[in-house]
């Protein structure tokens, strides 16, 4: 399917939100390659952010990975050489896929995001399975 | 007054400039800190983008400059104080065997670079895996014969510590895409059973023959290039675990490895910011020494009478380091008509 590259976005609410420009972003992909929830994500990080820089909203508002990236998780962005904040992406993300409506997308409700939303008695173990990957790094 | 010429730093760039200013009938005191001339070049196995001996190049290149009549070489020696201007500059230089002060109308800075140790990469796990080794390290591994034996399997990483606004540089050092395929082929060569990959952002190979090199890398010597950054270097029970992903098709990627070479940063020489005080010229945002015109006065820094030459103002190869070695010697040539 071609995409039509347009110019105008959920990527300014982003931008705003984490108080960066996406165009810092290297295209290096490193983020995708630690990270522990990637193998169940439709987007890697990296497609996330490129797909918001053509504002092409409904591709990244419809992806998993926005539900199943970490709430808490910095193991990217302790590793991305210009230090993007994917997990505070995907939560503005997550925010306003909400407020057009659509559903949240995770395969069992008891992934990590469903555990840190919604169980209290589960967050520890949220926790810990983010830091995996500062644990190996 | 003098007509001499002072050269700070016996790398392939200050060894260049005394030979040039030699055969031109000036005279030349050759400072070089450490034991021995040929700089990092001397640390090299092998040279890109032809596979030439590089103990042999640089061995030559330092009979040349030891022989040459007009050059003083002075080792374990630094500058310690420098006064005057253009034509005049009083000089202390120390050494060994005490200070002593010398009058020279040019003086050409050839400091070179410093190797980027890349100890804040933890999650390459450097420092804590023997078998996560730099390129320089991979160099004398090459000229001493401790590649891997065996069916291998080899990782080189791109980019450790260059375009890395976070932990290391923001700039690229230029060539250590190059020196990575010439790894590569290396490893081959020396041991045909091997497996080499590289894993690269963007490749960047800019010079006569470079493409070709790296297009032989992959064609002729079957070396796999992976489009993704490594994220990841595990060490479990004696093997890596390189993870990364590939870009190109968006998936996750992984590779064991027995080896992973870290192509790290070139960075500024130690203490390139006091000798730039001493010397009272100026330096970049990363302590390389300034250019006051980058296209048309490459070798002049800041003030007059003061040249640059080689690695010390940039990363660079060789060849660019001989060049700028010849330009900044008949710069000070013109100073001692
Ligand atoms: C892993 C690796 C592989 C490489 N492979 C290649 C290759 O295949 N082909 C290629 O073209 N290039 C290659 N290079 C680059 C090459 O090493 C450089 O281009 C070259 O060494 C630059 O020469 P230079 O004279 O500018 O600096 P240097 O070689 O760094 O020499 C500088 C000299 O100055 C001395 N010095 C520093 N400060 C002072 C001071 N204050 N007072 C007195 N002396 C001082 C130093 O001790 C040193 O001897 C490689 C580099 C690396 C790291
Ligand atoms: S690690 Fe950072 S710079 Fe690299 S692709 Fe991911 S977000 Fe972009
Ligand atoms: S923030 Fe964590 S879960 Fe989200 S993409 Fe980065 S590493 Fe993966
Ligand atoms: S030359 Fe290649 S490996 Fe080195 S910093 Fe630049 S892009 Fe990275």
């Amino acid at each position: 399917m071609r995409l039509r590259i347009v110019e105008d976005g959920v990527r300014t609410t982003v931008e705003q939100a984490i108080h960066k420009s996406l165009t810092a972003c290297l295209q290096c992909s490193k983020c995708g390659g630690g990270c522990a929830h990637t193998e169940e994500f439709d987007l890697t990080p990296r497609q996330v952010v490129e797909s918001l820089l053509d504002c092409q909203d409904d591709k990244v508002l419809n992806s998993r990975t926005i539900w199943l990236c970490g709430k808490n998780c910095t193991g990217c962005q302790a590793v991305c050489p210009v230090g993007l904040p994917l997990n505070e992406i995907n939560a503005v993300l997550r925010e306003e896929a909400l407020a057009r409506g659509i559903e949240p997308k995770y395969q069992q409700p008891s992934l990590v995001y469903h555990k840190f939303e919604h169980c209290a008695k589960h967050r520890g173990e949220g926790e810990a399975s983010e830091s995996i990957f500062r644990g190996e790094a | 007054m003098s007509k001499k010429t002072l050269v700070i730093g016996g790398g392939i760039a200050g060894i260049t400039a005394a030979q040039k200013i030699a055969q031109n009938g000036g005279e030349v005191i050759l400072i070089e800190k450490e034991a021995e001339l040929g700089g990092n070049f001397a640390k090299l196995a092998f040279t890109f983008p032809v596979l030439g001996d590089a103990k042999a190049l640089v061995a030559k290149e330092i009979d040349a400059v030891k022989s040459a009549a007009g050059v003083e070489i002075l080792t374990y020696t630094t500058l310690q104080s420098c006064q005057g201007s253009a034509g005049d500059f009083t000089v202390e230089l120390k050494s060994a065997s005490g200070t002593r002060s010398e009058n020279v109308a040019a003086i050409i800075v050839a400091a070179g670079f410093h190797y980027m140790e890349p100890t804040a990469y933890t999650e390459y796990s450097y420092g804590r895996s023997k078998n996560v080794v730099t390129s320089l390290e991979f160099e004398k591994m090459a000229a001493e014969n401790r590649l891997p034996q065996g069916k291998a399997r080899v990782v080189f990483v791109h980019c450790v510590g260059s375009r890395d606004k976070a932990k290391g540089y923001r700039y690229c050092s230029k060539i250590c895409c190059s020196y990575s395929a010439k790894h590569a082929i290396m490893m081959k060569k020396a041991n045909p059973q091997s497996l080499n990959y590289v894993f690269y952002i963007d490749i960047r190979a800019l010079g006569k023959g470079y493409e070709e090199f790296i297009r032989s890398a992959m064609e002729e010597y079957n070396v796999r290039y992976i489009r993704g950054r490594v994220a990841k270097v595990i060490e479990n029970e004696g093997k890596l675990i390189v993870r990364a992903e590939d870009s190109l098709i968006g998936n996750p990627v992984e590779v064991e490895a027995d080896l992973v070479v870290l192509a790290s940063a070139m960075e500024p020489p130690e203490g390139s910011r006091e000798l730039a005080q001493v010397l009272g010229i100026a330096t970049d945002e990363y302590g390389f020494f300034q250019e006051t015109e980058a296209n048309v006065r490459p070798v002049n820094s800041s003030k007059p009478g003061i040249f640059l030459a080689g690695s010390c103002t940039q990363p660079m190869e060789i060849a660019a380091s001989v060049a700028m070695g010849g330009l900044a010697a008949s710069e000070a040539l013109t100073l001692i008509k």
